[in-house]
């Protein structure tokens, strides 16, 4: 610790000196690994914002290499296991970038955060990154994972009004289905969606976050009755037909197309899907939708809770030194700082960055998004906190099986602590 | 062509089944490609609301943008350079690997050809992580050369074998006669082999051809610079990880396609010029 | 003695280029695999050598016999389906049995050009419970429940994926085969019309031993293939629902990349190896009798 703190100083002291000396003439350029999908329609504010940069430091010069999805991670462990990695690179604050992380490849960024610097912030940002409180990214945005949109103007013409409790919706299952619609779209076939999108704040509605950090330490087990619960929470919405039949056959996105289509009147997806929906619906369709919190589910002592956990973000290379440092220091705190932040809300997506959304021209859909997660508590997401290896190949492949009837929850419950009390890394943390 | 048809005709019984066969085969082909093809005339917006309807007003933006954004001209150029040089290697190594190990009166030929079948059982996923180490040492990242020595060697195993089962067929005696007349190997090979080999050449090229024109994972992750990406690569761009844009998708997965289609189209008529049309008639 | 020395460094010249690019490539890394298979290791930090401890779990590991059920699968579609059809195929275009061979063969070729990505799009457009499919069934007969139930089962799941390979990969053995078929004289089958055999019996009888040679190479390349598939079923289902189409080669990658277990993958790497091996020597004392050097 203490050899650190020094080396940090240094560090610092460093690039302070070069800086104030070289900074105006050297061109410094910046190697940037980033998962990214420029296709995508929440990535529109992404050239805009680099565009704003270079014209803010024109000698500053970046270098991207842009991936998107599973093959992101191949590569990068791939060049981790080479040591020789990228300048800046997509970080996740948590198992997901445990190659790099683990290996002290990623560079603390706390000698730079001063309170004035954090406090511009949401705070649930700086909960700590490492074992030794580092913070290793800024985190731009929150992904809120459990979000139902609402296609109020097939509501009204049903009659239907907005339901309060989970047995209200349900109620009005035979309604929606009788005009020939799907009550709530959603799809999981890529298995993770019914963990992250549904599980996640289904187990916080019933426990707490206070219970899943007991469930990590080992003190709760995730045989505990409010986790089994909330898995059978999932069977009763297959069972009362309230989700599509086979809904383990669907994308996310084709769900997203039957809402968009008219075709059902719910929409169980996650927070950045608004962008999905402006992008691709009619404008008056979209005009009528609404945004609304999971209803209230029976037996829930968390109430109106979503799920949701920080977004990834750029890390630093903790090799960078001086001038390099400083430049990407200059980066990271521009795209995540007030001028980042402020493209990043013109283009729909709500920074964690505090802005005052009164300066904002913001669509309908998206005002109510915000008012919605501003006033809404959030559980963790499953996948954000546990070891992939449990999640992806027991607990995922686990509720589709629970939703086709070939197993039960207190299985699939008994399967997943066993698992983890064996192998997960949480537990193993002393 | 001539060749065939003073064949005496099949029977009408097996014409019939041959008919409904193949037609089969092309509904299920067509079918596919017409939409994808139409699909792409489609904006996105379109695609999600309509996705079985013919485009309204079709265009050719989605080839535009997906062209310009996806920079796929440098993509294009990049497999073209991977895919030739390395299809046409992999076809000499192994058409003077197949004459080896079959024309050669030698028992080291059991096991070479034990050797290069063992490399069709290695998965690329099972050798990425070690091949990347070994070229971060020897500075072959992110160069060409680094790129098509791996496609090369894993193409050489199915090659050769092929190469293998038909060179054996050519009979000893052509070769023996010449090497009484004192030609020397590299003559027999040039001169007698490889004009003989053309069906199995065109195999070998096309089945190369193919699979260096898909191969995603060695350019993914042996190159870091947009300048070496290759199609399949940049391709990949626009399968998004969390939400899809359709329309850019579709047109470069078209543009991917195209050019092997026309590959087939020139190359396939190499595959069925008889062995007859040679020097040799038995 | 000159003349011997000269022949083997001929043979040597033609055979070593090739061995020592494929020996630098793919050996190499396949000695570190099967060594990492026998450690306990995240990819980085510390090694824990467990001995045969990865084999051990993975006959423990149910997700581990579901891919190699699924593996055998593939093994069968392609050794007897897809070879015999490719075959078939090949022939009756050889024969010239329809009019247009030439745009019949490229047609059936086209499918195996196609990215895994496009071909499950468009399966999960069809066949998916919002495809065109079902929604038919459903305007049709009025179920508004209906969905393709086929893919939910957890014994004919993957039978739909079966049914894509044999379309898409066919074509493979058809060309390799078409090139074949020029090696045999049209005097051959011209002979045996005039003497009154009939074309099943030349196709089983005559064409189908002088091709034997081949049907072995397509039956070791098809084995190969079929443990290492993994584009189009990663595509097409992940695995999905609940395993029930997990393939070995995909089980690898995961264990590997996504939830970093590398010993255990290597393992697994290694095992589809040693099943490759054992087909292909299986496939050789089956086909010794047909009289195939």
């Amino acid at each position: 610790m203490h050899m650190r703190k020094l080396a940090i100083a240094a560090a610092l002291f460093a690039s302070i000196v070069l800086v104030s000396s070289a900074a105006s003439t050297d061109t410094v350029t910046l190697s940037v690994y980033a998962q990214f999908d420029l296709a995508q329609p929440q990535s529109a504010y992404w050239p805009v914002t680099v565009d704003a940069f270079q014209k803010k430091y024109p000698n500053i010069k970046l270098d991207f290499e842009y991936v998107s999805g599973e093959a992101f991670h191949q590569k990068f462990q791939a060049m981790a296991a080479s040591g020789d990695i990228p300048d800046l690179f997509t970080c996740y604050a948590g198992a997901r970038s445990s190659y790099i992380l683990d290996r002290g490849m990623v560079k603390d960024l706390r000698p730079w955060l001063t309170d004035a610097f954090k406090k511009n912030y949401n705070a649930a940002i700086w909960s700590p990154q490492g074992p030794n409180g580092e913070i290793y990214i800024i985190s731009p945005n929150m992904a809120v994972c459990t979000v139902v949109y609402v296609n109020t103007k097939l509501q009204k013409k049903l009659g239907l009004s907005m339901p309060k409790t989970l047995d209200e919706m349900i109620a009005q299952v035979p309604a929606i289905r009788a005009a020939g619609l799907t009550p709530l779209a959603f799809g999981n076939k890529s298995q993770w969606q019914a963990q992250s999108f549904l599980l996640s704040m289904l187990t916080d509605r019933m426990a707490g976050t206070a219970w899943f950090d007991k469930a990590m330490k080992g003190t709760a087990k995730f045989t505990d009755k409010p986790f089994v619960d909330a898995i059978a929470v999932e069977k009763q919405m297959i069972d009362t037909k309230l989700l599509p039949a086979g809904v383990n056959q669907i994308e996310t996105p084709q769900a997203m197309e039957e809402f968009i289509q008219g075709k059902a009147v719910y929409l169980l997806d996650a927070g950045w899907r608004v962008s999905g929906l402006k992008k691709a619906a009619a404008p008056e369709d979209y005009a009528g939708y609404a945004a609304i919190a999971f209803p209230a589910v029976k037996g829930e002592v968390v109430h109106g809770s979503s799920a949701a956990t920080t977004g990834e973000a750029l890390a630093m290379n903790s090799k960078l030194t001086g001038a390099k440092a400083e430049a990407a220091w200059n980066f990271l705190s521009f795209i995540y700082g007030q001028e980042g932040s402020d493209i990043l809300m013109k283009y729909g997506t709500v920074p964690t960055y505090k802005l005052d959304y009164s300066k904002y021209d913001i669509d309908s859909l998206n005002k109510q998004y915000i008012q919605l997660i501003n006033s809404q508590s959030m559980g963790y997401v499953i996948d954000a906190k546990m070891d992939g290896e449990g999640v992806n190949n027991l607990l995922n492949p686990g509720l589709q099986a629970v939703m086709m009837g070939t197993k039960t929850p207190a299985q699939l419950a008994g399967e997943y602590e066993a698992w983890v009390a064996a192998n997960d890394s949480n537990r193993k943390k002393k | 062509m001539e060749k065939t048809s003073k064949l005496i005709a099949a029977p009408v019984a097996w014409r019939a089944v041959a008919y409904v066969l193949m037609i089969a085969f092309v509904v299920l082909t067509i079918f596919p490609l017409f939409w994808l093809g139409y699909s792409s005339l489609k904006p996105h917006a379109e695609i999600i609301q309509h996705p079985m309807a013919l485009p309204r007003s079709p265009s050719f933006d989605n080839y535009v943008n997906a062209w310009t954004e996806g920079k796929l001209d440098l993509a294009m150029m990049n497999s073209f350079i991977y895919t030739t040089v390395a299809t046409v290697s992999t076809l000499f190594l192994a058409l003077a690997a197949s004459f080896g190990v079959t024309k050669f009166p030698y028992k080291s030929r059991k096991f070479f050809i034990g050797a290069f079948s063992l490399g069709l059982m290695i998965t690329m996923h099972a050798v990425i992580v070690p091949l990347f180490l070994v070229e971060v040492k020897l500075h072959l990242v992110n160069t060409r050369i680094g790129v098509i020595i791996p496609f090369i060697a894993f193409n050489l195993p199915m090659s050769i074998l092929i190469g293998v089962s038909y060179v054996r067929g050519i009979p000893d005696a052509i070769i023996e006669s010449a090497e009484i007349d004192g030609a020397k190997y590299r003559w027999i090979f040039w001169r007698i082999i490889f004009p003989l080999c053309t069906p199995v050449v065109a195999t070998i090229v096309i089945l190369a051809f193919l699979q260096h024109w898909n191969e995603f994972l060695f350019v993914f992750v042996f190159t870091t610079k947009a300048a070496m990406k290759s199609l399949p690569v940049a391709i990949t761009q626009f399968a998004g990880r969390l939400n899809f844009e359709y329309g850019l998708q579709y047109a470069s997965l078209v543009i991917g396609i195209l050019p092997m289609i026309i590959f087939y189209i020139i190359f396939h008529a190499q595959l069925i010029k008889g062995f007859g049309e040679g020097s040799l008639k038995e | 003695m000159n003349y011997t020395a000269s022949k083997k460094r001929s043979y040597l010249s033609f055979v070593l280029p090739a061995f020592v690019i494929y020996i630098g490539v793919i050996i190499f890394p396949v000695i570190f695999s099967c060594a990492l298979s026998f450690v306990d290791w995240k990819g980085y930090g510390p090694m824990k050598f467990v001995g045969l401890g990865n084999y051990a779990r993975m006959f423990a590991d149910p997700v581990f016999f579901i891919g190699l059920r699924n593996n055998i699968l593939i093994v069968l579609i392609s050794v007897f389906g897809q070879i015999p059809l490719g075959m078939l195929l090949a022939y009756m275009l050889h024969r010239k049995m329809v009019r247009h061979a030439d745009f019949f063969e490229v047609l059936i070729f086209l499918p195996i050009t196609m990215s895994a990505v496009i071909v499950a799009q468009l399966w999960n457009r069809i066949f998916s419970p919002v495809g065109i499919l079902p929604s038919f069934v459903r305007l049709v007969t009025g179920n508004q429940d209906f969905v393709m139930k086929i893919f939910e089962n957890q014994t004919f799941a993957f039978v739909p994926i079966m049914f894509v390979l044999l379309w898409q990969h066919t074509s493979l053995y058809m060309v390799i085969f078409l090139a074949n078929l020029q090696r045999i004289p049209n005097s051959v089958i011209e002979a045996a019309r005039l003497e009154g055999a009939s074309e099943g019996t030349i196709f089983l009888k005559i064409i189908t031993p002088m091709l034997g040679g081949v049907i072995f190479i397509n039956s070791i390349l098809a084995i190969s293939g079929s443990f290492k598939s993994f584009d189009l079923i990663y595509s097409m289902t992940g695995g999905g629902p609940a395993h029930y189409t997990e393939v070995i080669a995909m089980y690898m990658y995961n264990t590997t990349f996504v939830y970093q277990n590398y010993g255990y993958g290597s393992a697994l790497s290694i095992i589809i190896i040693v099943f490759i091996v054992a087909s292909i020597l299986l496939t050789r004392l089956v086909t010794r009798p047909m009289g195939q050097d």
